[in-house]
């Protein structure tokens, strides 16, 4: 998966976000390695939205607080869904990648 | 800060789709803002770096939306990019024309991705003829187009002597004062001199001085942007000396102070007061590395100081034109006649204005604009090979085009679609070119023989690059309009005709593109070949004196100067007795110059006869055995000897020519001649002593280069040279058998005499001869790479067309073979494809050639432009190519099996 979408479900999974929001949560998430630029980040949005992984709220449904214009963007279950199978393949590599560290420090 | 960031993110964010554009357009123009305010916190080079990232995500991000799939479907499998459907996919709906050949890029690029060899091919081709287009540009930009450094350069132009043949750059002092007072067309007038003064007297440091008469920098338009201009006062010998800097010096020695005026900078150990400071970037391009300090010329003429030492610019007044200049010039001239008879002689020649281009470009320009021409031509070639690549895969992708038509694709959007592959082939050859051209034009540099002048400033500038987007935008088109064509004409029912018959309608297009390839390989061959044959005939020429073996070297000073030696006399009997002590030294002599260096030339009278005279005889001082060293051949008469002493009677040598223009007929020797005489007076009193006796005749050498016939040269003793023509002498050594160990010897020899550890220069005269070609070198080497490279562009050319013929024609080739036809057979039938058109070519070619090569005359030497023999080399060398680009396919045709080709498909 690419690292902006992983980012982006990843900050999403815990509450919805609106826009820069996103971009500064990823930020502390990664530790300052990822930023998302605003065309990056917008584009990836609409992308996500597109395959159908995050969904945007009405204006009945953005929660108060934030700028009034701002979209508000919500995690859907098939995205939690690819988040989870991700962050499962990722583990396995690491599990590989431990094992074979540790044969070769015996 | 933040409204520059908000109008520049709003015009990067074009490059995105309109529907993502309108959507977030705002949040991402407040966002990008945000980011760029947060980095400016930190520091100014974080927020530099945040602006430019953001700018370049825009624009990436950008490209991706235009050219990824709209992905319809919200699948939860498609995780990566989605997979890419074979054909076109639906165009975005809703969207104006623009959009519409946006799509078609996208699908063009595509489709080039796919196809990547022939890609590359293409690319490289287009690239190779734009980067030395662009090369060759950006010299003839930086050298002979681009304007002069100064205000209104249109303005400013150079007064110049005019020699009837020529004009000579500088005039003498009084006559610039003279032309600068009555002048009217005039609004100022300059002149300088450069010299180097010692800036520091500790460190030895010396800085470029430009000494300047006080309208100097009027002239030129450029005045100082801190205090004050030079004025008339300054410029008077005893006013107070003061100077004006150089940007760059007051910047790194006075730190850019701006309290720098009244301070004082010394020169040669003389302090002198700072006026003023120049503006940035200042350049004078006649004077290439002065200019760090500028002091009043004071320039004091006296009218008996005939020397022409003074470059003359001047600004005209406004509104004035060419024709009134002339007319004030000749005015002025008559006036000039009128106010100092006595200055005025048969030598009398006018001033007249001449521009910078013609006083120091000259004719490099014309060799510049001739190889311009040439990569034009091998610019043209290489389109018309990516042409024919491109047809080549047209006619194989008829089928995937008939589906698109069915789908409703009109022919008029096919075409457009190839049009846009031609586009991106060009885009990717600009790119690829201009990185080509920067190594060309480095390497042109490095090739020229001597200096460009102003090619310290040529480079890539916006002009440059603009020139490369053109010549890709116009490249691009044309091959694909070219391409394009077969479809816009046939149409769709054609289209999937050709593509069951393997498409021979497109040959006759490739065909005549071939023949046009061909004609412009044999117009630049024809070029390369009389430019090469120049050179041969140069090389041929008999200099007058033996070359090989010959040394040639200056005349070390020792540390103490020459009295330490003992007088430069002692000095140099002493270096040619240890020289020709040397076993494999046959002799040595020493000379005033030799053969192919600069010398004296000087008015020799006729003893007797009052009207005979000539104003500049080359003139040379020689020591003993100076005939013997060069190998010229002593005619008539005796050489010199050690018995033609200061006191005893003064003696010459003349040469050939000489006799023959004042003594046809006889022997001249014992005849009389006045060095130094002109229409009945000495130039200077020292001359006079009573004339010279010819006492022999030697054979005539080319003195002043192998392409001008040889002067009347007269030759004196070096104990009887005018001592006001007394200057150190060269030494010419002739060696045993010619081994590179006699030049170190003699270089030993010498360093024994020079002073401190210098290495004494030795040169063979081989050298000497080959620099003195180096431009001839130059012209032929540069134009034969590029007739080179045209004509392998060419033989790919006709490889393509043979082959294709072929694969077109392999029913009727296995047909043939079935019925009985031989191997010749077959193969005279395939080459016949490739053949004519080149024949074709060749005859274009060389009518071309006849009608355009008079633009290289003033480049030939001893070689007609119509020269019969290159033309037939030439004729020769292409049908050879020919042969051999076509041997692959003929090869392959004579294999062809007839039961495999008769096969349906």
């Amino acid at each position: 998966m690419k690292k902006p979408w992983f980012f982006i479900l990843l900050s999403l999974a815990s509450r919805d976000r609106y826009g820069s929001d996103i971009q500064e949560d990823v930020r502390a998430l990664s530790d300052g390695d990822v930023r998302l630029w605003p065309a990056t980040l917008y584009g990836s949005l609409e992308e996500l939205v597109e395959h159908g992984w995050i969904r945007e709220l009405d204006d009945a449904e953005a929660p108060a607080g934030g700028a009034s214009r701002s979209r508000w963007y919500a995690i859907q279950p098939e995205g939690r869904e690819a988040l989870r199978a991700e962050v499962e393949r990722s583990d396995a590599v690491n599990r590989v990648a431990r094992r074979r560290l540790g044969r070769e420090r015996a | 800060m933040s409204r520059l960031a908000r109008r520049s993110y709003r015009m990067a964010l074009l490059a995105l789709p309109e529907p993502i554009r309108a959507k977030h357009g705002d949040a991402m123009t407040a966002l990008f803002v945000r980011d760029v305010a947060r980095a400016r916190e930190r520091s100014r080079v974080a927020a530099a770096l945040a602006f430019a990232a953001g700018l370049w995500d825009a624009l990436r991000r950008g490209l991706y939306e235009r050219v990824r799939p709209a992905s319809a479907t919200r699948s939860a499998d498609s995780a990566s990019t989605g997979h890419e459907p074979a054909h076109a996919p639906a165009p975005p709906s809703g969207e104006p024309f623009m959009s519409g050949l946006l799509y078609d890029v996208r699908f063009a690029l595509r489709g080039l991705v796919r196809s990547p060899r022939f890609t590359l091919l293409a690319v490289v081709t287009l690239a190779l003829g734009i980067g030395a287009n662009v090369a060759l540009f950006s010299v003839v930009h930086g050298v002979v187009l681009r304007p002069l450094p100064f205000g209104e350069p249109e303005r400013v132009t150079h007064v110049a002597l005019d020699y009837g043949a020529g004009t000579s750059v500088s005039v003498q002092a009084y006559r610039f004062e003279f032309w600068s007072e009555r002048s009217r067309v005039f609004e100022s007038t300059a002149t300088w001199a450069h010299t180097s003064m010692i800036g520091n007297e500790e460190t030895g440091e010396r800085l470029a001085v430009l000494r300047v008469s006080h309208e100097f920098l009027e002239v030129v338009g450029r005045p100082p942007v801190l205090g004050r201009d030079f004025t008339a006062g300054d410029d008077v010998p005893g006013s107070p000396e003061v100077a004006i800097i150089g940007h760059d010096l007051w910047r790194t020695r006075f730190g850019g102070d701006p309290g720098v005026l009244g301070r004082s900078i010394e020169l040669e150990g003389t302090p002198r007061t700072i006026v003023g400071v120049l503006p940035a970037g200042f350049d004078l391009p006649q004077e290439p590395d002065a200019g760090d300090v500028l002091v009043p010329l004071r320039l004091v003429a006296d009218p008996a100081d005939e020397a022409e030492n003074w470059p003359m610019l001047a600004r005209l007044r406004e509104g004035v034109d060419r024709t009134a200049v002339r007319a004030d010039l000749e005015r002025v001239h008559a006036e000039f006649a009128a106010a100092h008879p006595e200055l005025v002689d048969d030598d009398n020649r006018p001033l007249v204005i001449a521009s910078y281009q013609e006083l120091y470009v000259g004719s490099v320009a014309d060799v510049l604009w001739v190889l311009m021409a040439a990569t034009g031509l091998v610019l043209l070639i290489a389109c018309a090979n990516v042409a024919a690549l491109v047809l080549a895969r047209g006619s194989s992708r008829g089928g995937e085009f008939a589906v698109r038509a069915a789908l409703g694709a009109g022919r008029g959007r096919i075409a457009r679609h190839i049009v846009a592959e031609g586009l991106l082939l060009g885009g990717a050859a600009c790119v690829l070119g201009l990185a080509l051209a920067g190594i060309g034009v480095d390497a042109l540099l490095g090739l020229y023989p001597g200096t460009l002048p102003r090619a310290d400033r040529i480079g890539m500038n916006p002009g440059v690059v603009l020139y490369a987007v053109a010549a890709a935008l116009v490249t691009g088109t044309g091959c694909g309009l070219i391409a394009a064509m077969p479809a816009l004409r046939a149409g769709v029912a054609a289209a999937l005709r050709e593509s069951e018959r393997g498409g021979t309608g497109r040959g006759g297009l490739r065909r005549l593109v071939l023949a046009v390839e061909a004609a412009v390989s044999v117009v630049m061959l024809v070029g390369a070949g009389l430019l090469v044959a120049t050179l041969v005939e140069i090389r041929g020429v008999d200099p007058g004196f033996d070359v090989e073996g010959l040394l040639t070297a200056e005349l070390p000073m020792p540390s103490g100067g020459w009295e330490s030696g003992g007088g430069l006399a002692q000095v140099e009997e002493r270096v040619l007795e240890e020289l020709r002590a040397l076993p494999a030294v046959a002799a040595a002599a020493a000379a005033s110059t030799y053969p192919l260096r600069r010398g004296w030339n000087i008015p020799v009278s006729i003893a007797g006869r009052a009207d005979q005279y000539e104003g500049a005889v080359e003139w040379r001082s020689v020591s003993t055995g100076y005939l013997e060293t060069l190998g010229v051949p002593l005619l008539r008469g005796r050489t010199f000897t050690r018995a033609d002493t200061e006191g005893a009677p003064h003696v010459a040598l003349v040469n050939e020519a000489f006799v023959e223009r004042y003594f046809p007929g006889e022997s001249g020797i014992g005849q009389r001649i006045e060095i130094g005489r002109y229409d009945g007076r000495y130039i200077a009193p020292e001359f006079d002593v009573g004339g010279v006796e010819i006492i022999g005749v030697v054979g005539d050498v080319r003195e002043i280069d192998l392409t001008v016939d040889p002067r009347r040269t007269v030759l004196v003793p070096a104990a009887q040279a005018t001592p006001m023509l007394q200057a150190p002498p060269v030494l010419v050594v002739r060696t045993r058998d010619g081994g590179a160990g006699v030049a170190s010897a003699v270089r030993t020899v010498l360093a024994g005499f020079a002073g401190g550890g210098a290495s004494p220069e030795v040169r063979t005269m081989t050298e000497v001869i080959a620099d003195s070609v180096a431009e001839e070198r130059f012209n032929a080497l540069l134009m034969a790479i590029l007739a080179g490279v045209a004509l392998v562009l060419t033989a790919f050319g006709i490889y393509g067309v043979v082959s294709y013929g072929v694969r077109q024609r392999r029913r009727e080739i296995g047909i043939r073979v079935a019925l009985g036809a031989g191997r010749s057979t077959v193969a005279r039938l395939v080459m016949k494809q490739g053949m004519v058109p080149v024949l074709l070519g060749l005859a274009i070619g060389v009518g071309g050639a006849l009608g355009l090569t008079r633009f290289l005359e003033s480049l030939l030497w001893g070689v007609e432009p119509t020269d019969p023999l290159t033309i037939l080399v030439v004729a020769v060398q292409l049908a050879a190519v020919a042969a051999l680009a076509s041997w692959l396919p003929v090869r392959e045709a004579t294999r062809i099996d007839p039961n495999r080709s008769l096969r349906p498909e």
